[in-house]
């Protein structure tokens, strides 16, 4: 039960904003106001403090970069890092670089090359090996004195 | 936010991830360091204590029971806790001027002379009060507790800290308002 007592501790208490009020007595404490004219007196006394209070807004900084580079790493980024540590790190430029035309010769040749293609026939190197070794089966005598112009 | 948002964002904290982190952080960075600098008086050291308690936040996040606390009242208890800490170790902190004290975009040369001094003021008696009962006024006028969080964090029950409570207003009543 609230009474004039309970009334005045709460506003020396709590001050005179019903949003800082023990959530229990709320209620009461607004029934008690309604029917108690000196009420309205007391709360205006104890809100000259708190507007005083209200005045002190401390200026405060943003340091969310600073807090995240502070925080310790997780054990899986712990891992990566001594899977890759900082002087293996500066490598993948150049690995990246070098990686790059080998994709790119790679993908033009999957890209352009002949289904169709009877290059890894053996009939196909069969062929090939033949046509090498043709001039070593030329008859010599013959073929040169037509080379010549001198054979028949 | 949410109390059970902000379980889950702490659940993901725990398992390592910064996105959720930094989700809790833009929430309570704010009130937090507005906290301790109104308990310490010094910006520098305020700034420290607050980095302090989200790298407590980030390693310790397991331990959070929203049924228990909420996230709030858990990161002010750690802040609290880091402020005491710090009371002991600097047993002569002293409450610096703060030239920053207020926000003067709107307000004449004038007025934001009278309101900068009326906020030195509060600072100054602020600073003057007891620890335990500056603590329980900013806990309940400033950081907007409740009484009952208030006194968890303090340690105390919700008797002792309405009666730290009335003591540090008589007093900031009588030295901020007899003045005028």
């Amino acid at each position: 039960m609230i009474d004039e007592q309970r009334y005045r501790e709460i506003l020396d208490s709590y001050g005179s904003e019903p949003t800082r009020w023990p959530v229990e007595l709320r209620d009461e404490l607004r029934n008690f106001e309604e029917n108690q004219p000196a009420a309205k007196a007391w709360r205006v006394e104890a809100q000259t403090l708190d507007y005083m209070l209200d005045s002190y807004r401390p200026a405060v900084d943003d340091h969310t970069d600073d807090i995240l580079a502070a925080l310790p790493n997780s054990i899986a980024d712990r891992f990566i890092a001594w899977l890759a540590p900082d002087s293996l790190a500066s490598l993948w430029k150049p690995l990246t670089a070098g990686a790059i035309p080998l994709c790119l010769g790679l993908s033009l040749g999957l890209t352009f090359a002949d289904p169709e293609s009877n290059q890894n026939s053996i009939a196909y190197w069969e062929a090939e090996e033949r046509a090498m070794l043709a001039p070593l089966s030329i008859d010599l005598g013959k073929d040169f004195g037509a080379y010549l112009g001198t054979g028949d | 936010m949410q109390r059970e948002t902000e379980a889950e964002l702490m659940r993901r904290v725990a398992k390592g991830d910064r996105g959720a982190f930094r989700s809790l952080l833009d929430v309570h960075q704010r009130p937090l360091a507005a906290y301790t600098r109104r308990m310490l008086g010094d910006p520098h050291l305020a700034d420290d204590i607050v980095q302090e308690t989200f790298l407590r936040m980030w390693t310790q996040a397991e331990r959070y029971d929203n049924q228990t606390a909420r996230l709030t009242t858990w990161l002010h208890n750690i802040a609290h806790n880091l402020c005491i800490d710090s009371f002991r170790k600097n047993s002569r902190i002293t409450f610096t001027d703060d030239e920053n004290s207020f926000d003067e975009t709107d307000a004449s040369a004038e007025q934001a002379h009278q309101k900068y001094q009326k906020s030195q003021q509060v600072q100054e008696a602020l600073g003057r009060l007891p620890e335990r009962q500056r603590s329980a006024l900013l806990l309940c006028h400033y950081q907007g507790l409740s009484n009952k969080e208030a006194a968890v964090i303090l340690d105390v029950s919700v008797d002792a800290l309405e009666s730290l409570l009335a003591r540090g207003r008589r007093t900031l009543k009588k030295e901020l308002l007899t003045d005028d």
